[in-house]
């Protein structure tokens, strides 16, 4: 089978399950807590780096051209919203994600949890300045960077570990299913 | 669930803006965006909004529906604002408690609060004219330029029109499989986070599975139908620049020449 077509299809549901993971959302302030960045993590573990980064680019991308698949709704003006440096950080993020993970020869549970990690680091590392930045040189707030940590990392971050954990759990159980059912590829 | 999530912002009509080159649409928006941020004084953003407000009247959206895509920023707006009147150093206004207004702050503030307002109506108006699917066909044609220092134009556009078409079918599916779990036992909705996190996996393992299963489908699908690429490729429906499109991008730039002229003015 052609793995064009094939990689194709695959990116663009993983798009489109990233924006699923954006309606299950439970609200805090300045930076909701969502499964997007489940689906990222996914994203780069199950599809690889390319694949990954390339899902949560058209994800990005379907965001930005008025689709409300994003946390608040969508559109170009998002650009300007502060949380939007996490979304630059999912595409990155699931790169790095993918990138770790296809260097360990075995994908197990510590394997897993290490390449999430290094990923969810570079998701923050890109979207708590992006957040620090929107405050004080769009919006005029001036805000300290380490008001930008707190609300933009500490007070998320734990939730996020959590679901690190969560996915490295799941993803050590689908790809055996999926390798059996000859849906992926075997990652030599 | 959501169930006309596809069509996003979109209102259909048959205005002089729904009919404009999805191309031209989002290149004036660009522009649009940069003029607002030209924007020095009140006489500026005079002219901004009586630009705006005729093009939303020419377009038939309702204003009420426009204003509506304000709704989840409304926090933001206010914040910015109430911020802007208190830190702002300069001529006292007056004083609640410790905290002092001052003159400085409040221009800044409303200025700030147009701004904001301004970018989020102007930019909506974009979404609200243009279908997600000729939105898809103006990118991919933008980018077409680029596929030389290797941008996958059509399959980016092509993966966004799957994307699209498919994230109404998951969230179905991911409802199906949630109350299949929930037939069988599963709990989503009480404990602490974490237990809450840990009752997911019955719902993603599923999930995941399906996706890719689907994805599989598609592409056969796919390729049974001869589908390689967009080399070649013929379209029912051709992007062609008519005389309106011409007009549209000579009103843009007009506004843009009178904003930078009335810069210096002091209000």
């Amino acid at each position: 089978m052609n793995h064009k077509i094939k990689d194709m299809t695959l990116v663009a549901l993983f798009a489109a399950l990233t924006a699923v993971g954006a309606f299950i959302k439970i609200p805090i302030p300045f930076v909701p807590f969502t499964l997007q960045f489940f689906f990222c993590a996914f994203a780069g573990i199950l599809l690889g780096a390319r694949l990954g980064m390339l899902s949560q680019i058209v994800y990005v991308v379907v965001g930005l051209s008025g689709v409300p698949v994003f946390t608040q709704g969508g559109g170009p003006s998002y650009i300007f919203q502060p949380s939007f440096g996490y979304l630059i950080g999912f595409i990155a993020g699931a790169y790095v994600i993918g990138k770790v993970s296809e260097r360990f020869k075995a994908l197990n549970l510590k394997n897993a949890l290490i390449s999430i990690l290094s990923g969810l680091f570079v998701i923050y590392l890109l979207g708590v300045p992006y957040l620090y930045m929107i405050y004080n040189f769009y919006l005029n707030d001036t805000k300290s960077l380490w008001w930008a940590v707190y609300w933009g990392f500490l007070t998320c971050v734990g939730g996020d570990i959590v679901l690190s954990v969560i996915v490295s759990t799941t993803a050590c159980r689908i790809i055996p299913i999926l390798r059996k059912t000859g849906l992926i590829k075997t990652v030599s | 669930m959501i169930k006309d999530i596809t069509l996003g912002q979109y209102f259909p009509g048959e205005s002089v803006i729904h009919r404009l080159d999805p191309r031209i649409k989002i290149i004036l928006t660009l522009l649009y965006i940069t003029a607002l941020f030209m924007i020095k004084n009140f006489t500026g953003y005079i002219i901004f909004a009586a630009f705006t407000f005729e093009m939303i009247y020419i377009s038939t959206v309702p204003v009420k529906y426009v204003f509506k895509g304000l709704k989840p920023l409304v926090f933001i707006i206010i914040f910015t604002a109430f911020i802007n009147i208190f830190m702002t150093g300069g001529r006292p206004l007056f004083s609640i408690g410790p905290l002092l207004a001052t003159y400085e702050g409040l221009n800044m503030a409303i200025l700030m609060t147009l701004r904001l307002l301004f970018l989020i109506i102007g930019t909506s108006l974009l979404t609200f004219t243009t279908s997600p699917i000729s939105l898809t066909d103006g990118i991919e044609k933008l980018l077409n330029p680029f596929r030389r220092i290797g941008v996958p134009a059509h399959e980016l556009a092509m993966m966004m029109t799957i994307a699209l078409r498919f994230i109404p079918t998951l969230l179905e599916e991911t409802d199906k499989i949630m109350k299949a779990q929930m037939a069988r036992g599963a709990d989503f909705e009480s404990g602490n986070l974490l237990k809450r996190a840990k009752g997911l996996v019955p719902l993603l393992v599923p999930l995941f599975i399906s996706a890719f299963r689907r994805a599989d489908d598609l592409a056969i699908a796919m390729e049974s139908r001869c589908y390689r690429g967009g080399d070649q490729r013929t379209r029912m429906k051709q992007l062609k620049l008519h005389n309106r499109d011409y007009i549209a991008i000579g009103l843009v730039i007009g506004l843009m020449i009178i904003l930078f002229l009335v810069r210096g003015l002091k209000y």
